[in-house]
């Protein structure tokens, strides 16, 4: 009987075109496009060198210091910093003009003077590069008045004893993917919202012809849920792998962990859609409404939207995201991704569990006192 | 008149959606943080940085906290490694500086002691890194023949130089960066609320019964769609209205000026472009589900394409290449090229109006293509 069912409930929901537009072949096109326009942001980011002029005049002649940090900073190599044109001054203010560098050096009455096309990073680190070669002279001159012998010592310091502990996998477009599974996961809810809608009586022919009915009714939702959830896992599968192979996301070392959290979050729709079918009395469209809504509303508060959407939220309102779903799958993916396994991933899955398990029991409870004297 | 209430309780019964995409844009509009402040002077631009303090704020260390708050802007975090993590991953933060317990008898002592730093890898974070190694670096050179306070009082002499920096020209250029910022995006609920609308109503008036009892009533076809076109372009006008009145509630002194009005009338064109786009393809799907999805794909698809949700700078070339044949890349265009312009010479207006041309031109070859379809489809019914 159950797998009687469960063919004709598949068969059922892979007729709905519409219904495997939005599960399936939705999340893909979303993917395609987050590929399109992000891929190319944390690239921009990145620091590149910039094109600066020097206005080679007499005054350029004199500074041998900053001739020389000029040549050194503008070699190609990973220290470079700069690609440096010599122009002259009318020259360096076309180039200037024309948006060819970024700004010009010149020096007058002995003072370097940058002219920029407009405040920014560039202009900034210009500035500051200038200022620390102009403050050489200045400890020169000082080591030389208060103790000549410490000049050789300089020549020999050591650079700063710096550490860097950064994390290797700082890349935040990936937390737009992550929403974009989060939201594929709770679109489950649709199919099984719909393959529950056909066995209740107050929604169609079908569900009454169901009610009245010698089958137990827990076999019939059952197959339905369980046809749901195979389709649901399917079309995660065709995003993890389009997402993957296609688009290179990064979804940590962890793949085992990350396919878990996907199964559960795939649950956690499954059982959202029943909790909305059997709690809501309105048409099958307004609740078709409400499940979009409510599932967009999640990844928007999970960051799909605008990463620091996330961040704001779990900062200053934890407890909304904590019991988001669609934050829940999100999270535990960035944990995988950021942090490797640890705590944070699996107090994430657990509270899903929890939520679910919640919200099977009230629909459970809401589809069994289901009764009518007539219809 | 009956077609045209038949019309207005469609809208009615679907207002919602409209009100939905609607509050997005105001929700994105005013919570954009670009400001439109025109700079004339130079300002640093100040990374976010986090500092880990272990030593007491004395002497050297209390000096290196001192310059790095003065160079950077300091963001307090909450003590615990993880939200300082998430901090610099969410970018709340582009650099964290950690100074040892023990940094300030280390230092003087003659060592070079390990400072730990954690950074996103960006601009602002070479920018901050570059400020703690100048400090460092020169601190170590005095060092060599000062004590501590000669250090300090050499390094506060030396640090207080400051190199002439001149603008060649004002930034933002005319202060209407929020106002592009809102027509940029204005994209996505133009496309997704205009064709979804236009697409519901002519769907509802093709349906088989509907369109036959037209056809054999006393009203002829041609009345019909001239009062369907009339209603739907009532209704374009109505929404755009609505969307210019809530710029100028968002930014009304950038609106006010010239090239504010040349985004307002950009806008206008672009209406006329989604109306004639929003006409082919409702003639091109057949039921409601079709619909759903058509007009998702090409409101999201534009709007991530051409510029309306990431900048246009920002995209890859091959995709800002392939968006030419979109018309939504030559409005934001035309909106970007409104924004950066100085002054509305006729050198500076010319590319915008061939902007506005050419989204003109796709508006013609829609109504075109529209008629060839109708046309076809007039066989079948």
């Amino acid at each position: 009987m159950f797998w009687q069912n469960f063919k004709y409930n598949l068969k059922l929901i892979l007729r709905d075109r519409s219904l495997i537009f939005w599960t399936l072949a939705f999340p893909l096109i979303m993917a395609l496009l987050f590929n399109l326009a992000f891929s190319n942001i944390e690239n921009s980011e990145k620091f590149e060198p910039m094109a600066i002029a020097v206005v080679e005049n007499a005054e350029w002649q004199k500074q041998e210091i900053f001739q020389k940090a000029f040549a050194a900073l503008s070699a190609e190599g990973e220290e470079q910093l700069f690609h440096t044109e010599y122009l002259s001054e009318t020259g360096a203010a076309t180039a200037l003009e024309n948006e060819e560098i970024t700004a010009y050096l010149e020096f007058q009455n002995g003072q370097p003077k940058i002219t920029a096309r407009e405040n920014g990073i560039n202009t900034t680190i210009l500035k500051t590069v200038v200022e620390r070669i102009g403050e050489q002279s200045q400890v020169v001159q000082e080591i030389l008045r208060k103790n000549p012998a410490q000049l050789g010592e300089l020549v020999r310091q050591e650079a700063p004893n710096l550490k860097d502990a950064s994390r290797p996998h700082l890349s935040y477009t990936m937390v737009e993917y992550y929403t974009l599974i989060a939201m594929t996961c709770l679109y489950a809810g649709m199919i099984s919202m719909t393959a529950v809608n056909r066995f209740l009586a107050n929604m169609s022919l079908s569900g009454r012809r169901v009610a009245v009915s010698p089958t137990p009714k827990r076999w019939l939702i059952l197959s339905g849920l369980s046809a749901s959830y195979l389709v649901q896992v399917f079309g995660l599968a065709l995003l993890f792998t389009f997402t993957i192979f296609g688009l290179k996301v990064d979804y940590g070392e962890n793949f085992a962990l990350v396919l878990l959290l996907s199964l559960v979050g795939c649950l956690a729709g499954t059982a959202f859609g029943v909790f909305v079918a059997s709690s809501i009395r309105v048409s099958e469209n307004a609740k078709t409404g409400l499940m979009i809504a409510l599932s967009m509303f999640g990844c928007f508060l999970a960051g799909m939207m605008g990463i620091t959407m996330k961040y704001v939220v779990d900062t200053n309102l934890p407890l909304l995201n904590q019991l988001n779903p669609a934050n829940l799958i999100t999270d535990g993916l960035y944990a995988l991704y950021y942090y490797d396994v640890c705590e944070r991933y699996w107090s994430n899955i657990i509270t899903l569990v929890i939520i679910t398990l919640v919200i099977i029991c009230i629909s459970i409870w809401n589809l069994r006192k289901e009764q009518y004297d007539n219809l | 008149m009956t077609i045209f209430k038949a019309f207005l309780q469609i809208l009615n019964r679907n207002k919602i959606i409209l009100i939905l995409y609607s509050v997005i844009l105001i929700f994105f509009a005013i919570f954009n943080t670009q400001n439109s402040d025109i700079a004339t002077n130079f300002e640093s631009v100040k990374p976010d940085l986090h500092i880990i303090n272990h030593d007491t704020e004395q002497g050297i260390t209390g000096s290196l906290v001192k310059y790095l708050g003065e160079q950077n802007n300091i963001v307090e975090l909450a003590e615990d490694a993880e939200s300082v993590d998430d901090a610099l991953f969410y970018r709340k933060v582009n650099y964290v500086v950690e100074i040892p317990g023990n940094f300030r008898a280390d230092f003087l002592a003659g060592k070079n002691p390990e400072i730990t730093t954690r950074s996103t890898g960006d601009y602002n974070a070479n920018l901050a890194e570059m400020s703690l190694t100048r400090y460092l670096e020169l601190a170590k050179a005095y060092r060599l023949v000062d004590d501590e306070t000669g250090m300090l009082a050499d390094l506060e002499k030396t640090l207080a130089t400051d190199v002439e920096v001149e603008l060649a020209r004002q930034n933002p250029v005319n202060g209407l960066e929020r106002a592009v910022f809102y027509y940029n995006f204005l994209n996505y609920p133009m496309l997704a609320g205009g064709i979804f609308m236009i697409c519901l109503m002519l769907l509802s008036f093709r349906e088989q019964k509907v369109a036959r009892r037209i056809m054999v009533s006393s009203t002829s076809p041609a009345r019909v769609n001239r009062i369907l076109m009339l209603a739907n372009g009532l209704f374009m006008l109505w929404l755009w209205l609505i969307y210019v009145m809530v710029s100028f509630v968002i930014d009304f002194h950038a609106m006010l000026s010239v090239p504010g009005l040349w985004l307002v009338l950009n806008s206008g064109v672009f209406t006329i472009c989604v109306t004639a786009l929003a006409f082919l393809l409702a003639n091109l799907v057949n039921n409601r589900g079709a619909m759903n999805g058509i007009v998702n794909v090409v409101a999201l698809g534009s709007s991530f394409l051409c510029g309306a949700f990431v900048p246009l700078e920002w995209l890859p070339d091959a995709v800002r290449n392939f968006a030419h044949v979109l018309p939504s890349y030559w409005y934001i265009d035309a909106n970007e090229k409104i924004g950066q312009a100085e002054e509305f010479s006729w050198s500076n207006l010319a590319p915008i109006l061939a902007n506005i041309a050419v989204v003109l031109g796709f508006s013609i070859l829609f109504v075109i293509l529209t008629n060839l379809l109708k046309y076809a489809r007039r066989r079948e019914i």
